[in-house]
């Protein structure tokens, strides 16, 4: 009798088992349906002219990126853009507010349980989300997103992968540049004018006179995202800035404008330059690397007088509002040219599941054209949340009594929506900015990269060892704590015994035929 | 027959006691084990695991393809080790030096004490460490500068670390398994040691000839679990205590932050599931070995 219950608990056992395995093989084929199929649905409907009155209604889900701080009044806030969408396109907007410290987590299952998330943007995950077939391939929609190719131009470019278009960038600040950020008060008073620096070499020598005058600080710190001198992606041989092409940097365009050729960075002079800058400057004690607290605090706290920082038209204003004191720029490659490369970090997706691409691609067409909806998203209701200074420049002000810590709709995450160059500017900060950015986007290099993507699926080993290598080594000669001479030897030793070679040949090979198939 | 349906039915309401226990860990122990199966697969959520491809041991390739693939499997046995032994020792010490306390006030203060950083979250703990370990302004520097020595960058030199992750460690987990022993010292029969005052014995030796052979069985079970998870490290106490530092990977690389630092950008699936399964086999494994070991040398210990 014992034996015989033993069986049936070892039967119940497996038949649960089963059950649980077919649940979800059932779940995964009902929920998820594959690309292909979405969009061989989706292809009979016809082009957006053609108008057919009575219209569905049609409710989207689309990601908003918030810092944490949802704001209070959201939904009165999605209740007015859902007047202006509904009215033109009978379609409801829902919006998926997300945290960026939560977005790995949240999104990933919601992408990967097939909830619903008709638009959303990839960030760190871009990559991730195309191999594991998230993105849809929207080409096929070309029409339905016109304006917004229209205003991108070349930058069309960044949201594709192989030459399919998988993802449509946001309009802000697309080309990649580095600046430090200087506390404009404390040059001001050591006399340095930045114009003048030209070089690393005078860098050093600005930051080492104000290492004398306020022996204190910090002249250039490192903070939690990284060593004083980590995101320098310079060529110093050829005064121009790096293409990673991917964030791993295992393999890297030194040259992306003239030379197509995949380099191993961490075997370049330039990194050496470099790593030989940090350990230098750490021990003379005019650069540091505080681990735990991040830059802008420092210098916000008073410790610290600069930092690196992304350069883009509206970096003073950003700056200066994250470290609470007035900043002046220094572009670190004074005469070199801003690099466009692949941007894909706030790139718009349409989820490969997503009934009607068609209509989702309208609504983000008309988020890109339409002002009022990028305001009411950026700053709120007017008369409730902000009011007009100046309506043709486009300047606005809190209400009296308000700022951005107690007025009931602030979004700091502006810079993910998807038409920047619409949004009002604040009083106080520059009002040209965005015209100047659009400039800007368009006076830099582009890489010849632009639109590659590598696919790691024959080196994802070789790239996982070689991670490993890069992490030990890469920050800490960055920031200062080995020593170049003997280090960078070791760094590269170990690289190769990961397997660099295989990577860079493999994405040799990728980049070759990338760039023969858009020849054609 | 009769009887031994008798004696079933004299056994529902202990099946009916399991069952709880039964259930959980079949949801949370048992059914996730199918996902086993994702380590030998190229996952792709949108195929599902059962339709993606097999790609047969290549999950598992670069766990071992890394020259560094020894450095992380020793630092990770070796701190375990360390940590399992020096846990025990120090743990019924602290157990039994609490038993002693009489005050039952001040016995509870003391034991809410020391079990607090158990319950501390390892980042709260990596700054705390920071705040004795920076090189500028931290308590040991200062204290290093006064004394007349020279500031050390602790966070520079990969030598030091096996120090100081043992001693967090510990003092973070000697609250937790000094309670363990404590609750097994205080079911210890009272006469034993009324017997014992008696014939004489003086503290050293009742705690030599009765409490430890008393929780022999409770350091044993503690110990066999312990080798279960010989190939695991605590990610908190590697990670984030030492700051990501790259200089110290030397002493404080381990298989959960080497297998967290390889698949941060790839996110493949398929192979942190292959380092999962990997561990989980080495611990099963030791568990197996360590058990039979016992259970040569006193069939009562053994745990099964």
């Amino acid at each position: 009798m014992k034996g015989k219950m033993n069986t049936i608990l070892v039967l119940l056992l497996v038949l649960s088992i089963a059950i649980m395995a077919a649940a979800c093989d059932g779940g995964s084929g009902t929920t998820v349906g594959t690309p292909s199929q979405t969009t061989a649905s989706g292809g009979a409907t016809t082009s957006p002219s053609e108008d057919e009155p009575p219209r569905d209604p049609l409710t989207v889900k689309m990601l908003l990126m918030t810092s944490g701080n949802n704001p209070a009044e959201m939904a009165k806030v999605t209740a007015a853009v859902n007047q202006i969408t509904v009215e033109k396109l009978n379609t409801t907007v829902e919006f998926t507010e997300i945290a960026i410290a939560d977005f790995v987590q949240k999104v990933n299952l919601m992408l990967s349980t097939g909830e619903q998330l008709d638009l959303f943007q990839g960030l760190f995950l871009y990559q991730s989300f195309y191999a594991n077939g998230y993105l849809l391939p929207i080409d096929d929609f070309a029409p339905y997103y016109a304006d917004i190719a229209d205003l991108l131009g070349p930058y069309l470019d960044c949201g594709k992968i192989n030459n399919v278009q998988y993802s449509l960038p946001n309009l802000k600040d697309i080309a990649a540049d580095t600046c430090i950020v200087f506390r404009k008060d404390l040059i001001h008073e050591s006399n340095i004018d930045l114009k003048t620096i030209k070089n690393f070499d005078q860098l050093g020598d600005a930051l080492r006179i104000l290492k004398q005058k306020y022996p204190e600080m910090t002249p250039l710190a490192g903070g939690n995202q990284g060593p004083a001198l980590g995101v320098a992606l310079v060529n110093f041989d050829d005064n121009c800035f790096i293409d990673p092409m991917t964030d791993d940097g295992l393999g890297v365009l030194m040259n992306p404008t003239k030379s197509s050729e995949v380099t191993n960075y961490y075997a370049t002079d330039s990194f050496a330059q470099m790593a030989q800058f940090a350990w230098d400057w750490t021990k003379e004690g005019i650069i540091a690397w505080d681990q735990l607290n991040g830059s802008a605090e420092q210098v916000r706290a008073g410790t610290a007088i600069s930092y690196l920082y992304a350069w883009a038209p509206k970096t003073i204003a950003e700056a200066s509002a994250n470290s609470g004191h007035a900043m002046e720029a220094w572009r670190i490659l004074p005469e070199g040219n801003a690099l466009a490369g692949n941007s894909f970090f706030w790139n718009w997706c349409v989820n490969s599941d997503t009934k009607e691409p068609e209509r989702v691609l309208e609504l983000l067409n008309l988020m890109f054209i339409d002002a009022e909806i990028n305001n009411l998203l950026a700053w709120g209701i007017e008369g409730e949340h902000y009011q007009v200074v100046d309506r043709e420049k486009g300047v606005i002000d809190f209400l009296e009594g308000h700022h951005t810590g107690n007025v009931p709709y602030f979004q700091w995450t502006k810079f993910s929506l998807p038409n920047n160059f619409l949004q009002y500017v604040l009083k106080g900060d520059n009002p040209d900015v965005w015209k100047e950015t659009d400039e800007w986007n368009k006076s830099a290099d582009v890489s010849l990269a632009m639109g590659f993507s590598v696919d790691q699926g024959k080196i994802a080993t070789q790239v996982a060892v070689c991670n490993n290598v890069v992490e030990e080594y890469r920050n800490a000669l960055l920031g200062g704590l080995l020593d170049p001479a003997t280090e960078i030897e070791k760094f590269n030793a170990a690289l190769q015994a990961g397997g660099i070679e295989e990577i860079i040949a493999e994405k040799q090979s990728q980049l070759d035929a990338f760039l023969a198939a858009k020849g054609n | 027959m009769n009887k031994k349906l008798r004696y079933f039915k004299r056994s529902i309401p202990f099946y009916i006691m399991f069952l709880p226990a039964f259930i959980y860990f079949l949801i949370n122990n048992y059914l996730p084990m199918f996902g086993i199966i994702m380590a030998f697969k190229n996952v792709s959520f949108r195929d599902g695991i059962i339709n993606s491809p097999w790609v047969g041991l290549t999950n598992f390739k670069f766990l071992f393809a890394s020259a560094d693939a020894w450095l992380i499997t020793r630092n990770t046995v070796l701190y375990n080790v360390v940590f399992l032994v020096l846990g025990q020792l120090l743990g019924i010490f602290v157990g039994i030096c609490l038993s002693e306390v009489r005050n039952k006030k001040a016995a509870r203060v003391y034991q809410t004490l020391i079990l607090l950083p158990h319950l501390m979250s390892m980042v709260i703990v990596s700054y705390l460490a920071n705040a004795i370990l920076n090189e500028n302004y931290g308590l040991l520097n200062r204290i290093l500068v006064v004394l007349g020595g020279e500031a050390i960058n602790w966070y520079a030199d990969a030598a030091y670390w096996p120090y100081i992750l043992t001693i967090i460690r510990i003092w973070a987990s000697i609250g937790f398994s000094s309670v363990i022993y404590l609750s097994s010292i205080v079911g210890i029969n009272e006469d034993y040691y009324e017997a014992a005052c008696l014939d004489g014995a003086n503290k050293w030796q009742q705690i030599r000839h009765i409490t430890l052979p008393l929780i022999k069985p409770t350091t044993v079970t503690l110990i066999i679990l312990g080798m279960g998870q010989m190939m695991r490290s605590d990610f908190g106490l590697f990670y984030l205590v030492p700051l990501n530092t790259g200089a110290l990977f030397r002493t404080t690389q381990t298989i959960d932050t080497y297998v967290y630092r390889a698949l941060m950008t790839l996110g493949n699936t398929g192979m942190s599931a292959a380092a999962g399964f990997y561990q989980s086999i080495v611990g099963f494994l030791l568990i197996l070995g360590a058990n039979w070991l016992i259970r040569k040398l006193s069939r009562e210990l053994a745990l099964f």
